[in-house]
C-alpha cells in the first residue's frame, strides 16, 4: 500500500494530553510517535494509529518496539 | 621553551585570556583553579605558558595544571603557546570560570570542541576576537548549559558537521549570531531550552540531516521564540523535526514560513512538532496538507 492509498488520520483538541503511535500498515514498524495537547492537532497519512491517555502505557509499547521515548540527555564523546 | 608572555602596548592580544573566581564550587581548593585539557581531536600538542594577574608565570605546561593563588578571589589567566582544547565536560572547576575575555591562540590545532565548556554555568564571553575554530568539525555539547551566557561571538564554525546539543540550556542567550553552519548535518537539541531567544537568524541548513535527537528538538522549549526566518529549511534533507518547535511562541507568520519551507524542501516521510504560540494560517495549513500527502506526521498548534 502506498501513501497515496492511505486516508489521513487527524485528531484535534483532545480533552487531555493524548499520546499516539503511528504504525505502518503491517503494524510491525513504528512510523511516528508523540503526544497531542488540547491546543494541538496531529495529522498523519498513516491509518494505523493507537492513542493512549496513559503515558506509561504508551512508553511501554514503544520500549517493546525498541524505542526509548525518555532517553537520557544525549552526551557526545 | 619560553615565549613572550607579556602583551606589549598596542599589540593585538594573541593570548587566550580567561577570568576565574577561585572560591566558586569546584574540584580544586578555594584558592586554586585547574585548567582542564583534552587531547582528543587535537593536531598539535599542548605546550603552553601561563601568566596570572597576580604575577605568577608558569612555563612549558603540556596538559592539565592547577594554579594556586595566594588567596581566594577573582583572577585573570593569560595562556600563550599551543592550547587547542579546554575540556570541562560538566565537571572540575566549571563554575569557577567567569569569562572568556580573549580567544587568541585558543583552538588552533583542534578539530573537536565536544563538551569543551559544557556546564560552565557562570561563564559569559566578552571576547571580541574569534580564535581559531576554523578546523573544528564537532561542537557537540560545547556550550551546553552555559546558563549565564548572554551572547555568542561570531566564531568560524564553517567546518563543523555536528552541532548536537551545542547551546542547549543556554537560557540567558538573548540573541544568536549569523554563524556559518553550511557544513552542519546534526542539529538535534542544539538550542533546546534557550528560553530567552526571541528571534533566530537565517542560518545555512543546506547540509542538515536532523533537527531532533531522541525526541529532543532543536528549538524545543525556546519559550520566548517568536520569530523564525522564512526559507530556513528550503535546502535541507532532514526528516526528523520531532519536538523541533515544541513549547515555543511562534507567530502565525513564522509557523507558516517554517511549514512552507519544509514543503519546499521536497523531503518525504518526516515528523514535525510545534506546540505553543500561534496556529498556522491557511498558507501554513496548505503546506501542512502537502507535507502530510508526502508522508509527514505533523503536530501543530491549532
Amino acid at each position: 500500500m502506498s501513501l497515496g492509498d492511505l486516508k489521513n488520520t487527524k485528531i484535534c483538541y483532545p480533552e487531555n494530553e493524548t499520546w499516539f503511535i503511528c504504525w505502518d500498515n503491517t503494524r510491525e514498524n513504528v512510523m511516528a510517535y508523540g503526544s497531542i495537547l488540547p491546543t494541538q492537532c496531529m495529522e498523519t497519512p498513516w491509518t494505523e494509529v493507537d492513542y493512549y491517555d496513559n503515558e506509561a502505557e504508551w512508553a511501554e509499547v514503544l520500549i517493546e518496539n525498541g524505542i526509548d521515548p525518555f532517553p537520557p540527555e544525549p552526551i557526545e564523546e | 621553551m619560553r615565549r613572550a608572555l607579556a602583551k606589549s602596548l598596542g599589540a593585538v592580544e594573541e593570548r587566550f585570556v580567561i577570568s576565574v573566581k577561585t572560591d566558586n564550587a569546584g574540584g580544586s581548593a578555594d584558592n586554586q583553579f585547574t585548567i582542564p585539557t583534552s587531547t582528543t581531536g587535537i593536531t598539535q600538542a599542548f605546550n603552553y605558558d601561563i601568566e596570572t594577574s597576580d604575577g605568577q608565570i608558569i612555563t612549558d605546561v603540556t596538559g592539565n595544571t592547577t594554579i594556586t593563588f595566594p588567596s581566594a578571589g577573582t583572577y585573570d589567566i593569560f595562556v600563550s603557546g599551543s592550547f587547542p582544547y579546554m575540556y570541562f565536560n560538566n565537571g572540575g572547576d566549571k563554575l569557577k570560570l567567569l569569562d572568556i575575555k580573549n580567544f587568541g591562540i585558543y583552538a588552533l590545532g583542534s578539530t573537536s570542541q565536544i563538551n569543551a565548556f559544557r556546564g560552565c554555568g557562570n561563564m559569559d564571553i566578552t571576547a571580541t576576537d574569534i580564535g581559531h575554530f576554523e578546523n573544528v568539525t564537532g561542537f557537540g555539547n560545547a556550550w551546553q548549559n552555559c546558563l549565564s551566557l548572554t551572547s555568542f561571538p561570531l566564531l568560524d564554525t564553517s567546518s563543523s558537521t555536528n552541532f548536537q546539543s551545542t547551546w542547549a540550556g543556554c537560557s540567558s542567550l538573548t540573541s544568536f549570531p549569523l554563524i556559518d553552519t553550511s557544513s552542519g548535518a546534526i542539529f538535534g537539541n542544539a538550542w533546546r531550552g534557550c528560553s530567552s531567544l526571541t528571534s533566530f537568524p537565517l542560518l545555512d541548513f543546506s547540509s542538515s540531516t536532523a533537527f531532533s535527537v531522541s525526541g529532543l528538538g532543536a528549538w524545543g522549549f525556546c519559550s520566548s521564540l517568536v520569530t523564525f526566518p522564512s526559507n530556513a529549511f528550503d535546502a535541507s534533507s532532514a526528516t526528523n523535526y520531532a519536538g523541533a518547535f515544541s513549547s515555543t511562541n511562534l507567530t502565525t507568520q513564522s509557523i507558516d514560513d517554517i511549514l512552507v519551507s519544509l514543503d519546499t524542501s521536497g523531503v518525504s516521510n518526516g515528523t514535525f512538532t510545534q506546540s505553543g504560540g500561534q496556529a498556522p494560517s491557511a498558507t501554513g495549513i496548505a503546506a501542512k496538507d502537502s507535507l502530510v500527502a508526502k508522508g509527514w506526521t505533523i503536530t501543530y498548534t491549532a
